[in-house]
């Protein structure tokens, strides 16, 4: 095991500067608290370490810095985090609660580019790295559209860079932050999909450029574990709700809270019968963490809630939570037949890595407001 | 230019694809980059614009030839070496063209194509079919190809359940990521969704033709497929050695008729589009093909030996379904022409 080196933090940056925001946008301590006494065990082997996240602004990139951050403090463990954002990310505005963090530092760098740029941008790690977790990939509404290309070149070219600095590194262990999405459309007469499904998904499509690049993801990893001996663990995060999760993207469940939040009908687009389940982003940060550090090698695991509800279901809970008696208007048609399924089985992760939702989504929806409400 | 020293059989193939209804003309005075080159289709598709130059009357097209190998492309290409309308480029397919190089349209062929080689270098299955593919996308976005067309296989389809499934296009089945196999498919879907992508951002005219199971003249030693091995047993007069029951139905395709095919793709196909190369007439399970090929001997000493009962077609994930339609081909005007019994005579006596 590595030495403990407390004292070798990184220069915190221009802290008043940065301190109003910083208490907004901060995860909830009871939150981090919660996630630190569930992964203690899994991070006392990351004392000294040095880790490296891409997507690090992302919302599953916070969530993993901030509780990153609070296990280091609380476990003493005396390790570092490096979060990659995107060239252009704004620090200041987008995560300002990071920046005050002394065993956390930010880059801002191209993931196209990481391989031969990181040791400039870091240099005090050339001999090693311990463990990177893989998040980053450019996606928005335009990758659906417009413009996929940015979403290929990053799921592609970005994994390819982050393996080859696993490889020089010698990592102990490697995170891929996949997706459900690799599973395709889920057919409607299956409940929940496993880890062994799979189903269709057209790789001829330009709607596929993110689907088929966390695919090719997945497959890229396992080449360089085969080929390379890297220590590979796949997630395949499916839906969440939490602090962080954008409110104004291609999510349900965030668009609903942004509705109640500005006092208006909260607008479900399809008929309101698709079914859903979503795991709290506090319990979505033990998941990872514990794959990371736990995970069976090449064996991909799905990320996720485990009990349903319907899109209307979520719409009149969220309603509920939020006090303002919001109507919840249904745009889409009726859909005949079975509704529309993004559901994981998650047998796995709790069979091998006692992994099980822990916040309930009535929960998960309140803490969620009342973040928000905060941080208006 | 007409006294290239072709084998008798490629000659005979090239005649009659030159005759057909591909739009040769449309390469008149173009400059056509052909990845892979070295491999059995690429080096075919190169044979063939030769030819086209030779025969045709209208300006001649350039062919690049782009290998990794020069003394190989040397010995594939030693009758055309010296000519005016062939270059060769020695260089990694991932980096990009020398400066100055342009090209008209590109065909990217390149990448490991045997399960014996794919098994063996998993991440230089990759680098040519995906990384090579977006370096190539992007040089023709900027070059303002009129054709890049992707050579992908049937494999992308992955295991499509239940052994009546006619599979086309929209028919996609199981594929694992995981599964040591998938290097190969999934590099091949991949390289679609790319073609996708800068059809769909740029409205790049891509087109993606997914091969099953081409075989013809200058198949290699080297090939692991199970009819390269039969082939070569053939040649060697050896038994032929069945590792199954030799149940598995294939539809096996014949490189000329692949050849019309990927031509008439990148000319008249659709942007964006994939379609499926296979002969649809030429469906045979593996043990008659096996004996199909032992009656070429001409002393008629080669035997089929089946070595094992196993089902051939239970392994998962290794091959793309049984039933192939290719209505989206033919309608672009396709027809094969060669059936097995020709096809695999002539591939044989092209080896001799």
């Amino acid at each position: 095991m590595n030495t403990i080196q407390t004292t070798d933090t990184f220069p915190s940056t221009t802290p008043d500067k940065v301190s109003s925001p910083i208490y907004r946008k901060s995860i909830p301590i009871r939150d981090l608290e919660h996630v630190t006494s569930n992964i203690e065990s899994s991070m006392i082997g990351w004392k000294g370490a040095r880790i490296l996240i891409t997507g690090a602004t992302g919302f599953f990139g916070q969530w993993l810095v901030e509780s990153f951050h609070h296990a280091n403090q609380t476990l003493n463990l005396g390790a570092r985090l490096v979060g990659i954002g995107g060239p252009n990310d704004k620090f200041d505005d987008i995560c300002p609660q990071i920046l005050e963090m002394n065993d956390v530092k930010l880059i801002n760098a191209d993931i196209c580019d990481l391989d031969s740029s990181i040791d400039t941008l870091l240099p005090d790690w050339h001999d090693r790295i311990d463990a990177i977790i893989h998040a980053a990939i450019y996606v928005d509404g335009e990758t659906y559209n417009q413009k996929p290309i940015p979403t290929l070149s990053t799921g592609v070219k970005g994994t390819w860079e982050v393996l080859e600095i696993a490889k020089r590194k010698n990592v102990k262990r490697f995170l891929y932050v996949s997706s459900g999405a690799v599973y395709g459309t889920q057919s409607r007469m299956l409940e929940r999909i496993g880890e062994d499904h799979s189903t269709s998904l057209d790789c001829a499509s330009a709607q596929s450029a993110y689907a088929e690049s966390k695919r090719f993801g997945e497959t890229l990893c396992c080449g360089y574990m085969q080929q390379h001996g890297i220590p590979v663990t796949i997630a395949r995060p499916f839906a969440f709700v939490g602090p962080h999760l954008p409110i104004d993207k291609h999510f349900a469940i965030g668009n609903f809270i942004r509705d109640v939040l500005a006092n208006t009908p909260i607008v479900i687009q399809s008929d309101g019968s698709p079914i859903r389940s979503y795991l709290y982003a506090a319990d979505l940060a033990i998941w990872l963490w514990t794959i990371l550090s736990n995970g069976v090698l090449g064996r991909p695991y799905n990320v996720g809630g485990t009990q349903t509800f319907s899109l209307l279901e979520i719409a009149t809970l969220i309603e509920k939570a939020s006090m303002n008696k919001n109507p919840i208007q249904v745009n889409g048609e009726k859909v005949v037949g079975p509704p529309n399924r993004y559901v994981p089985d998650t047998t796995r992760a709790e069979r091998e890595l006692g992994l099980k939702p822990i916040i309930s989504l009535e929960d998960a929806i309140h803490r969620t407001l009342e973040w928000h409400r905060k941080t208006i | 230019m007409n006294n290239s020293n072709r084998h008798l059989v490629i000659a005979e193939d090239l005649r009659l694809l030159m005759a057909g209804s591909v739009p040769w003309e449309r390469f008149s005075g173009k400059t056509v980059l052909i990845t892979g080159a070295t491999g059995l289709v690429a080096s075919y598709l190169v044979d063939a614009l030769l030819y086209r130059n030779e025969v045709l009357e209208s300006e001649p097209c350039l062919v690049v030839a782009m290998v990794r190998d020069r003394k190989r492309a040397e010995q594939r290409f030693f009758n055309h070496l010296g000519r005016t309308d062939l270059e060769l480029l020695v260089q990694d397919v991932t980096l990009p063209l020398p400066p100055g190089r342009t090209a008209n349209f590109i065909i990217h062929a390149a990448g490991n194509a045997t399960p014996k080689k794919f098994m063996l270098d998993p991440i230089g299955t990759y680098k040519a079919a995906v990384l090579g593919s977006h370096t190539l996308l992007e040089h023709a976005h900027l070059m303002g190809c009129e054709g890049y067309l992707f050579l992908s296989s049937g494999a992308v389809h992955g295991a499509v359940q239940g052994d009546d499934t006619v599979v086309n296009e929209q028919v996609i089945g199981i594929v694992d990521p995981l599964d040591p196999y998938a290097c190969y498919s999934e590099s091949k879907r991949m390289g679609e969704t790319m073609c996708a992508g800068w059809t769909r951002q740029y409205s790049l005219k891509t087109r993606i033709c997914r091969l099953s199971h081409t075989y013809g003249p200058g198949l290699s030693r080297d090939d692991d497929r199970a009819f390269a091995e039969f082939v070569y047993s053939v040649l060697d007069q050896r038994d032929i050695l069945l590792k199954t029951d030799g149940s598995a139905i294939r539809p096996y395709c014949y490189l000329m008729d692949a050849a019309d095919a990927i031509f008439r793709v990148l000319l008249l196909g659709a942007d964006g589009e994939a379609y499926l190369v296979a002969n649809d007439t030429a469906n045979c399970s593996i043990r008659d093909l096996a004996q199909i090929l032992a009656n070429l001997d001409r002393d008629k000493k080669v035997c089929v030996r089946v070595l094992s009962h196993e089902r051939s077609d239970s392994i998962p994930n290794k091959d793309p379904a049984r039933r192939i339609d290719v209505t989206k081909l033919r309608n672009l005007g396709w027809a094969p022409q060669f059936d097995i019994e020709i096809g695999f005579e002539r591939t044989f006596r092209s080896l001799l």
